[in-house]
């Protein structure tokens, strides 16, 4: 009798909010150089990060900021450093051999940035369909061609027939990400981590993709963590938006709130610099200078701080603590260390 | 204001062994003094073509096929090689795409800046170095990068190199292609500042060509959208984003989920460009158009009309062969 009322706890709970993955104080560092040239980059440093249930997760930011670094690691194309990665209540270990990656993928599956070269252009958009559920075992025999015409029509790409037997050059760039990510989907993975998924194509079709991951998260319950550097696009796309600056992320929350009201005064510069047309035709000064620092020789405290203009001098002490603003809603600035700004 | 450039039927492509790709066709437009026209459409649709081609700078395959383009009173097409050399760099400069690209390797920066400089004009003998170091200064890189080589300078920092070496010659105009999409948000937002200060400060016109309009309508003064190798409309960008008239401008313009506001799904739009190594019956956005009038976009193409002063559009919604049809008054029953 216990033991059933414990499992119906915990299917209610599954069904309510359940999360995913929990990414904990993730680091990656890179070596570089040799002998007296070693150095370390210091990609990921500490981010932490959990996604819900059909929850999308924006993770935004400027180039050399880590959010990819941070997918690959989260996909084990990369090993971490330190921290933790929890898939369903489960932990990762931190070296795993083929089987126990294999598994690991038939949850965690990836889209990368550039569908011209994420397809191998010697085999035909079937077979790249194929090889995920055959080395995962999904399907066997003749049902894999059944699931392979499904994948297809899913993602847009119908009549299957037409496609199938097609090769990655006769396909346009939206085609080919369509295809990247019917292969994601071929496992029926619960995270999918999209890596700038839209900016290698065209615009008028950016929409169209992003429209289709959308639908694809409802109709085959996934999560995604969104990369991507377009605030806009991280705004449509995600529940809620984290935003990353070298290596840290310095504030995560629902998206509506980050976007409208930012309180990182990173967050308030990259809504300054984003283009938006629909608040008034003229453009937003911003008098910020400055580059992100170099990932070899971070400052000790604030990573923004050469850049901030509420900068003080105890930003220079220490790496400010993540400080809850509102519901769901955190900031890594001591300007707002009693949750309120000061 | 006076114009500085007159585009009159201008068509160019590529020739290859088999086909002719027939990339721009019959565009025409005029640039004013001080002018920031922006040159918008997706990749394809033959906007960096125009760009080369108006300044003799396509290289084979790439070819001008026929068209006027009367530069500061000149005529650039039929100028011969020694004539062009002399105003090319000095009354327009090109910014091109990837600039990063662009800067050789293995020469100092000091050195790039100059080399135009010194192949033009005996104007800054014996004041080089400072006229280097000023120009540097102009477009906000510190000068102690002056004898640093390409790879020791950052992407933003590049770009604003090229920028300089845009200046170098005050020219008339400066074509600038793409020359921010290789950038990160901020630092492209900070470029785009700089050059509107230097623009109203040295009076230049900017052909600004990229694909992401909604940085456009914010920055140029006129736009022009482009698709399939021909413009389709072009208004004051306060105009073309307030009241955008041809279907195509319209999806591009929705195809930008806005920053702010409420969410809300949007649509792309369907389909893809045509192939344009081939002849294109009617309308080029026929196949993609949701607003298409059978029997009169697919057979008529539509020429740019001047619907109010300063806004043209190639549409048969807006011109009499669409009225004839009755078309209007279908609209409305919907």
């Amino acid at each position: 009798m216990m033991k059933l009322v414990r499992k119906m706890d915990t299917e209610q709970i599954e069904t309510k909010n359940k999360t995913v993955v929990e990414i904990e104080k993730l680091v990656k560092e890179f070596r570089i150089g040799r002998f007296t040239h070693a150095r370390v980059v210091h990609a990921v440093n500490g981010i932490d990060i959990d996604i819900g249930k059909k929850e999308v997760v924006g993770l935004v930011g400027e180039s050399g900021s880590g959010k990819t670094t941070v997918a690959r690691v989260v996909a084990r194309l990369y090993e971490p450093t330190s921290g933790r990665i929890i898939l369903n209540g489960r932990e990762i270990p931190k070296r795993m051999n083929r089987k126990a990656l294999l598994d690991y993928r038939k949850h965690v599956q990836m889209i990368f940035q550039d569908p011209f070269s994420s397809l191998n252009p010697l085999h035909t958009v079937g077979y790249t369909l194929e090889r995920p559920l055959k080395v995962h075992e999904i399907v066997d025999g003749n049902g894999r061609k059944e699931r392979v015409k499904e994948l297809l029509e899913i993602c847009g790409l119908a009549p299957a027939e037409k496609y199938i037997d097609k090769y990655p050059y006769e396909l346009s760039g939206g085609e080919r990400q369509r295809v990247g990510i019917a292969r994601a989907l071929a496992v029926r993975p619960q995270l999918i981590l999209a890596d700038e998924p839209t900016s290698m194509l065209d615009v008028s079709i950016r929409l169209d993709i992003m429209n289709l991951m959308l639908d694809l998260k409802e109709r085959e319950d996934i999560s995604y963590l969104f990369i991507t550097h377009d605030l806009a696009a991280a705004h449509y796309m995600s529940d809620r938006i984290a935003i990353m600056y070298a290596g840290h992320l310095v504030e995560i929350g629902p998206a509506d709130e980050v976007i409208n009201e930012p309180k990182h005064p990173y967050t308030q510069l990259l809504r300054k610099a984003a283009p938006k047309p629909e608040s008034g035709l003229k453009p937003e000064e911003i008098d910020i200078g400055g580059e992100v620092p170099d990932l070899t020789e971070l400052p000790s405290g604030c990573p923004f701080e050469p850049r901030c203009p509420f900068a003080k001098p105890k930003c220079r002490e220490k790496l400010p603590d993540m400080v809850k603003v509102s519901e769901g809603h955190f900031v890594r600035c001591v300007l707002y260390s009693g949750g309120e700004l000061q | 204001m006076k114009t500085l450039l007159r585009v009159e039927k201008f068509n160019a492509g590529y020739t290859l062994k088999h086909t002719i790709v027939h990339a721009v066709r019959d565009v025409s437009f005029e640039l004013k003094e001080r002018e920031f026209l922006g040159i918008a459409g997706e990749s394809g649709c033959g906007k960096s073509t125009l760009a080369f081609g108006l300044t003799r700078m396509l290289l084979p395959p790439g070819k001008v096929f026929s068209g006027k383009v009367e530069f500061d009173g000149k005529d650039l097409l039929n100028m011969n090689d020694e004539e062009l050399r002399k105003i090319r760099w000095k009354d327009f400069s090109i910014v091109f795409q990837a600039s990063m690209n662009v800067l050789n390797p293995v020469m100092k920066v000091k050195d790039q800046i100059l080399d135009a400089i010194t192949y033009h004009t005996s104007d800054y003998n014996g004041r080089l170095e400072k006229r280097a170091r000023d120009l540097l200064a102009l477009v906000n890189v510190s000068e102690k990068y002056l004898n640093a080589y390409p790879h020791q300078l950052s992407g933003g920092m590049k770009q604003r190199v090229v920028i300089a070496m845009a200046l170098a010659l005050n020219p008339k105009m400066i074509i600038m292609d793409e020359p921010t999409t290789a950038l990160d948000v901020v630092v492209q937002k900070k470029i785009l500042q700089e050059i509107d200060e230097l623009r109203k400060k040295f009076g230049f016109s900017i052909i600004f060509i990229t694909h992401d309009l909604s940085l456009l309508v914010e920055i140029s003064d006129t736009i022009a959208i482009m698709y399939a190798g021909s413009i389709v409309e072009k208004a004051p960008s306060n105009v073309l984003y307030r009241h955008s008239l041809h279907p195509y401008t319209y999806g591009l313009m929705n195809s930008f989920p806005p920053l702010v506001g409420k969410k809300k799904r949007l649509h792309g739009i369907a389909g893809r460009p045509p192939d344009l190594s081939h002849e294109i019956k009617g309308c080029p956005f026929y196949e993609r158009c949701p607003k298409r009038i059978k029997g009169v976009c697919d057979r008529v193409k539509p020429e740019l009309v001047e619907i109010e002063p300063n806004h043209t559009v190639a549409c048969h919604l807006y011109d009499e062969a669409g009225e004839k049809d009755g078309y209007r008054a279908n609209r409305d029953e919907e």
